[in-house]
């Protein structure tokens, strides 16, 4: 197996799972914020989705995101700022998020997804480095980057599960983890 | 790069995660769950050990280190299934949940054997297919795939709850 095609079922299976996460949940559950510096479903899944459009269009494509050139800001009714990832928000701008609706954040994240798997397909791990820094100012290359993504959302997700079981009181009963008990005994 | 250094780094960053979580945590806020439903950072951090442990005994095969004295050092069942998956509400209010030395140092044993085995892991055995737990035939791709899947959830959740307990932290990542 090669490592694109690692990566690619990482990606898969990290989508499969967040569309579980998500499915069927309330506008009222996307904006609930278990404490005052606890985000809310919505916010992590619109970071996550935020991210990973940053890195993939402008940090190695030098392109603006998809946010604005595909109009994804607008959409969701939100200001066409490419800084804002998410990242260190106080309490009182978590308070002020306003919660996009699940089909938008859904429609956002399927965008940037395509668009990660279709940059995914024409990198050449063999062939010539690509020049890149990361925000914080550091060369990152490809492959670093697909190696942080997988924890990044997958983290993330995570988060999303239990946020969702802490709200619903809910036992996950899909849950198929290594562990439980084998379909038919 | 190949596929095994996407598996060592997340590993590695998903467990440095797990230790900055842990720092600063009294025996109280790693027992407290949110809700009756819902895990204490100790019980996530100690089913990611066990997690691991049991996919490393599918992976290299003898017995998992949960069998070999840890269940004892742990003071809980030395049962290879106890692990944690398909608690109830009250099984999950009983747990005896471990100190941070005590998951430190089952952790560090667990990720000692990863470590050895990850070391000889050749690209194409990825594509070599087990019987994972007697029941689904998996390739030891699709096995690290679902373990990154699975230890990166539980580690975003263990940050979550700690930041739900006592409020931003500063960050773990």
């Amino acid at each position: 197996m090669s490592v694109k095609e690692f990566i690619h079922q990482a990606l898969d299976l990290n989508r499969k799972d967040l569309l579980r996460q998500l499915e069927g949940l309330s506008a009222e559950e996307l904006a609930w914020q278990p404490a005052p510096s606890s985000n809310s479903i919505a916010f992590i899944a619109w970071h996550m989705a935020r991210v990973e459009d940053g890195w993939v269009q402008r940090v190695f494509q030098r392109q603006p995101h998809l946010w604005i050139s595909d109009g994804w800001a607008k959409r969701l009714g939100m200001p066409e700022e490419m800084r804002d990832l998410g990242w260190g928000y106080s309490k009182e701008q978590l308070a002020s998020f306003d919660a996009p609706s699940l089909d938008l954040i859904l429609g956002y994240s399927e965008a940037v997804r395509r668009a990660t798997l279709d940059f995914l397909e024409r990198w050449d791990p063999d062939g010539e480095p690509v020049e890149a820094r990361a925000p914080w100012g550091q060369p990152i290359s490809p492959q670093d980057f697909f190696a942080q993504i997988v924890w990044e959302l997958n983290q993330h997700g995570g988060q999303i599960a239990y946020v969702r079981g802490l709200k619903r009181a809910e036992i996950d009963a899909e849950y198929t983890g290594p562990l439980a008990p084998s379909p038919g005994g | 790069m190949e596929a095994r250094d996407v598996v060592v780094r997340n590993f590695d960053q998903l467990w440095g995660v797990v230790e900055r979580v842990l720092d600063g945590m009294t025996p109280e806020e790693l027992a407290t769950q949110p809700a009756p439903e819902s895990n204490s950072v100790g019980w996530i951090v100690w089913h990611m050990g066990r997690v691991e442990d049991r996919w490393m005994q599918q992976l290299a095969g003898g017995k998992q280190l949960w069998e070999q004295g840890w269940a004892e050092k742990l003071e809980m069942p030395a049962d290879p299934m106890y692990a944690g998956a398909g608690m109830t509400p009250e099984e999950l209010a009983e747990f005896n949940t471990p100190s941070v030395e005590q998951l430190k140092s089952y952790i560090e044993a667990v990720r000692s054997r990863t470590a050895d085995l990850m070391g000889s892991i050749r690209p194409e055995q990825l594509d070599d297919e087990i019987e994972a737990f007697g029941s689904r035939k998996m390739s030891i791709g699709q096995v690290f795939s679902h373990m990154m899947s699975e230890l990166n959830q539980h580690a975003g959740q263990a940050a979550y709850v700690k930041g739900y307990l006592k409020g931003y932290q500063g960050r773990v990542v």
